[in-house]
């Protein structure tokens, strides 16, 4: 694979994590203030937010949004990595593999 | 939230959408005595708040240097190593600090920023010979104004690792991009061209703000309506701004802005010691 390629990946992976999020955000917040403002906080499981959504609360919607947008610049780490390594680019292959350690470190020390 | 506040939290966001993009600063500076000064929230929320909307905005700028080939993702990446790392234990840190502190602090950041803004420090690197620097993270891109390609080789790694450490570490502890710190330091210290430092700093921010985000996530401190108006106002506020701009910067604007931020540090400060109340 040439080097440009990669780049244009990446760049999918970052459009495409930008728009879904940004949708989403705009989406539960529209519905948050045509609501009356009364729903509760939802619990930050998976599983939580999928059933709030399914009652229509547009505070599940708003987590789904920011799950989506934390998770877009974590996807491109992850692509780089793998295109790195169909690239045979194995020292950076090893840098990916620091950074998502690094992050789910984070996720530890925050918990 | 009442309408009111939740319109306010908007607007503030757009305008440092806007007022980023069209100073060259990150948002952070204004978002967070934004929702500190006017909302009065805790700081350690509207840092939380200011580094989700850090994501969207340097995720969407990067989509535009990355097509353009001014991003060093290689380089990137491994000064994320040290970013993220940084920027998790700064949110660690800003969790347990007393807000007070806090505000002393991003006060004291506000006023650097509004130094840069007059005064910009970085100068353009020549391309060096390619024996000097990392083959590997050497690269090359299409400089639109001179209409020439720039190579450029990469020097001096672990001191770019060791400064971007504490930008990333500013980062978590302030809810900032970190680009004040780091565009320079690959300019002046690894050598590598303005344009493509600004490019490559601003694709590390959203991994090294979501190592930060992800630390205030998991402490509860992301306050989900406020982080959401904050990142769609941001974005696009960021958005109008980058299609106002156009490249030249009108120093008085720059001129007027600095002294405001000055003014706005020193009500930080102000608020932090008890003296003045949120409006």
């Amino acid at each position: 694979m040439e080097r440009g390629k990669v780049e244009g990946y990446i760049r999918l992976v970052l459009l495409g994590g930008m728009v879904i999020s940004v949708v989403t955000l705009a989406m539960g917040l529209m519905l948050y203030a045509i609501s009356d403002g009364t729903w509760e906080h939802v619990t930050l499981s998976f599983g939580e937010i999928i059933a709030g959504i399914a009652q229509g609360n547009p505070i599940a919607v708003i987590d789904l949004g920011i799950i989506l947008l934390i998770a877009t610049p974590l996807s491109r780490v992850v692509a780089a990595t793998v295109l790195f390594a169909v690239n045979r680019e194995r020292n950076f292959v090893y840098v990916g593999i620091a950074v998502l350690l690094v992050i789910a470190l984070a996720i530890l020390i925050g918990g | 939230m009442d309408l009111i506040v939740f319109t306010g939290i908007l607007i503030i966001a757009l305008v440092a959408g806007l007022m980023g993009s069209l100073l060259g600063l990150g948002g952070g500076v204004i978002i967070v005595p934004g929702l500190v000064l006017v909302f009065g929230l805790p700081i350690q929320e509207a840092i939380g708040a200011s580094l989700v909307a850090v994501i969207a905005t340097s995720t969407g700028a990067a989509t535009y240097y990355v097509q353009e080939g001014m991003s060093n993702i290689r380089l990137g990446m491994v000064l994320e190593t040290a970013t993220t790392l940084g920027s998790s234990l700064g949110a660690v840190l800003a969790i347990y600090t007393d807000q007070s502190i806090l505000a002393v602090a991003f006060a004291a950041l506000m006023v650097y920023s509004a130094y840069r803004m007059i005064r910009r420090p970085e100068r353009l690197v020549f391309s060096d010979e390619p024996s000097t620097g990392h083959p590997s993270l050497s690269a090359s891109y299409f400089d639109k104004n001179t209409g020439e390609e720039i190579s450029y080789c990469v020097r001096n790694v672990p001191r770019g690792l060791v400064a971007s450490f504490f930008a990333g570490n500013m980062s978590g502890l302030l809810g900032i991009g970190g680009g004040s710190i780091k565009v320079p330091v690959m300019n002046i210290w690894m050598g590598v061209p303005l344009k493509a430092a600004a490019a490559t700093s601003n694709f590390m921010i959203g991994v090294t703000a979501l190592a930060g985000a992800l630390v205030y996530y998991a402490s509860g401190m992301i306050e989900p309506v406020v982080c959401a108006n904050v990142a769609v106002g941001v974005f696009f506020g960021a958005m109008v701004g980058s299609r106002v701009a156009h490249g030249s910067r009108s120093s008085t604007l720059r001129k007027i802005f600095a002294i405001m931020m000055m003014v706005i540090a020193v009500l930080m400060v102000l608020n932090a010691a008890g003296l003045i109340e949120a409006v």
